[in-house]
């Protein structure tokens, strides 16, 4: 029987050094990981009473009033809903260019997507007034809602972002039920046998993971552009001047595809130092990542001109006030952070040779995320302040129990992606040896496999 | 030798520039009059007449008139020219536009002087009312087709497409069990 199991053993070569790696999160708790989990679960623990608070009094609580209805929670279910973006999409697009550098950072990713959509549903959930009538939208919607169009969406989203996960994740369960099986704790061990399915490395395996997965990788990417699409839609398809845009769709894949790209990034550089990978997360990964990250900016930069070009030139009444608040007015401070350092200064720090580093590429991908965040908060509460009737701008100001129950989405996501890069394989061991394969394995490596052979 | 006719170059420059500052100063000054509605309700056209005369009330013909709104825009206030147009032998020079934006409006009309007379503008408001709302939402396009059996026939396409990925699962833990089984035998 033929199989293509890895036949390098030695621990001298880079696959064994990148399972040991891969093992050593699953195998070894430090003391640190318990104190970031304490301080996770202490701010959700904040979250959770001030959503007592919200329960017990409505959501006069928060600073969201009849007006300006959406706030914080909105802009953040958009924030995270681009975050989602990162993993599956990126992931998919990376397979299907075959870009040999995709290894080290497809994982993390995708683990990011399934735990941004996630938080994207927490934050919708804290929006509604009265959370008990979740289940009316799918028992009551109505089809001609953008709303039901989003609820389909994202659980679509979900469920095959899990998929595609999970299936890119078998024979790396696989050696870890061989490699260390017998040393994690019985139920660990009874799940990593189970969701390794029986998988032993042979050519057929293989050839029908190959083929599950190049299914999964064409859907998902049209599914993810339908998921940020939808989500432009909620907006889109209101009759409010801001959001009054055809192109809103594209706008946010586009966004979203950069915040996304944003988040891989400094996803990478903590597992790099975290988890001791600076031999498999090189800078070749900050630079390949780099450079997407700047090529998505300025298709933002050239979205934006387009934008504000078209709706200056043309300008109707309610488009003056909502450029008025933008560029010099209540929002102003907000705008322009978002385009300056959001959009201008990541450009400039990849494109300067002498920035082009590991920290400035985190620090580009830090600032691209903060202006995306602002850029949706603008898009939000800017849209809702235009008045439709003759009376004063409505202003919004979020409350301590939004800015409390944002630190504990932001944190329930952390502690997700936390917890799966410690109990997962972290890393996609089988197709980094099957890229170094490909490219062409080190000497070491090489000499390994002549010999086993 | 080089300085002292750069010098007198200059000077005779500098004191023909004065005589036809002079001359100009000596033109006879034009008269302008604008004349449109006093208002008028937003997105209705009007026609806007500058009317150029001499001193004496004579109407200069084929004269150029520049006509220019002030504007604020993003808190800043300044001239936009709009239009130009000629003076036919009435003297007068007319234009015609729509109004897009509420409230009060100056127009300007400008006479640049040429070798008769010198140059002039008047400005004059306009008051723009309020109009017929004209951003009215009324009831969508329905899409022939585009409906409940439409989104589930495409979810189910999608679903089954993420399903049929998972049922290789299957076939995959079927072969690694013949294998294993295969072994033990």
């Amino acid at each position: 029987m033929e199989t293509l199991r890895p036949v390098d053993t030695s621990p001298e070569t880079p696959e064994t050094r990148l399972q040991q790696r891969v093992f050593a999160p699953m195998l070894h708790t430090e003391r640190a990981f318990y104190v970031w989990i304490g301080f996770l679960l202490a701010v959700i623990a904040l979250g959770a009473v001030a959503y007592y608070f919200q329960a017990r009094d409505g959501l006069f609580v928060t600073g969201m009033r009849d007006r300006i209805m959406w706030g914080l929670y909105i802009a953040l279910f958009v924030v995270f809903i681009g975050a989602s973006m990162a993993g599956t999409f990126v992931s998919a697009i990376l397979r299907i260019a075959k870009a040999e550098w995709r290894g080290p950072i497809v994982r993390g990713a995708e683990i990011m997507t399934v735990a941004a959509l996630v938080t994207a549903a927490f934050f919708v959930f804290l929006d509604m007034g009265r959370p008990d009538r979740a289940l009316n939208i799918v028992m009551f919607g109505r089809w001609e809602s953008p709303l039901v169009w989003d609820v389909y969406g994202l659980t679509t989203y979900l469920a095959g972002s899990m998929v595609y996960l999970y299936l890119a994740m078998i024979p790396d369960l696989a050696i870890v039920r061989d490699e260390v099986g017998d040393k994690l704790s019985g139920p660990r061990a009874f799940l990593v046998r189970k969701f390794a399915v029986a998988w032993v490395f042979e050519r057929s395996q293989m050839a029908q993971l190959g083929a599950a997965l190049a299914v999964m990788t064409i859907i998902m990417i049209p599914v993810a552009v339908m998921m940020h699409t939808v989500t432009s839609w909620i907006f889109g398809m209101t009759l409010r001047e801001p959001w009054n845009n055809p192109m809103f769709g594209i706008f946010f894949v586009v966004g979203a595809v950069y915040s996304g790209i944003g988040l891989i990034v400094i996803l990478m550089a903590v597992m790099r130092k975290v988890y001791r990978l600076e031999e498999f997360i090189t800078d070749r990964h900050f630079l390949n990542l780099g450079y997407m990250l700047a090529a998505a900016a300025g298709v933002m930069v050239f979205f934006n001109v387009s934008d504000f070009v078209t709706l200056g030139y043309k300008l109707s009444a309610d488009a003056t006030f909502n450029l008025d608040q933008m560029v010099s007015g209540e929002l102003a401070p907000v705008f322009w952070i978002y385009i300056w350092a959001g959009l201008l200064l990541p450009i400039a720090v990849i494109v300067i040779p002498r920035t082009r580093t590991i920290p400035g590429i985190v620090a580009a991908a830090v600032a691209a995320n903060i202006g995306m965040f602002l850029e949706r908060y603008f898009i939000v509460v800017g849209g809702l302040r235009v008045p439709l009737n003759p009376y004063e701008p409505a202003n919004y100001a979020p409350s301590w129990v939004e800015w409390s129950l944002m630190a504990a989405g932001i944190s329930l996501f952390l502690l997700m992606v936390t917890l799966m890069l410690k109990f997962l394989p972290n890393m996609a061991m089988w197709e980094i040896h099957e890229q170094t394969e490909h490219a062409g394995a080190p000497i070491e490596q090489a000499k390994a496999l002549e010999a086993g052979a | 030798m080089k300085w002292i006719m750069a010098f007198i170059l200059v000077a005779t420059l500098m004191w023909v520039g004065r005589s036809e500052n002079s001359a100009l100063a000596q033109q006879p000054k034009s008269e302008m009059s604008l004349s449109f509605v006093s208002d008028v309700p937003v997105g209705t056209a009007i026609q806007i007449v500058a009317t150029l005369n001499d001193p004496a009330g004579n109407p200069i013909p084929y004269a150029r008139i520049d006509f220019s709104a002030t504007t604020e825009f993003l808190r800043v206030v300044e001239s936009m020219d709009i239009e130009s147009a000629t003076t036919d032998i009435l003297g007068k020079a007319t234009f015609i536009m729509v109004p897009r934006v509420e409230g009060e409006r100056p127009f300007t009309a400008s006479f640049a002087g040429n070798d008769v007379f010198g140059p002039i503008s008047v400005t004059k408001s306009l008051i723009v009312l309020t109009g017929p709302q004209q951003y009215l939402e009324l009831s969508p396009v329905r899409v022939p087709g585009a409906n409940k059996w439409m989104a589930t026939a495409i979810l189910v396409v999608v679903w089954g497409i993420l399903g049929s990925s998972l049922v290789r699962v299957i076939f995959i833990a079927r072969i690694g069990a013949r294998i294993e089984e295969s072994q033990r035998g």
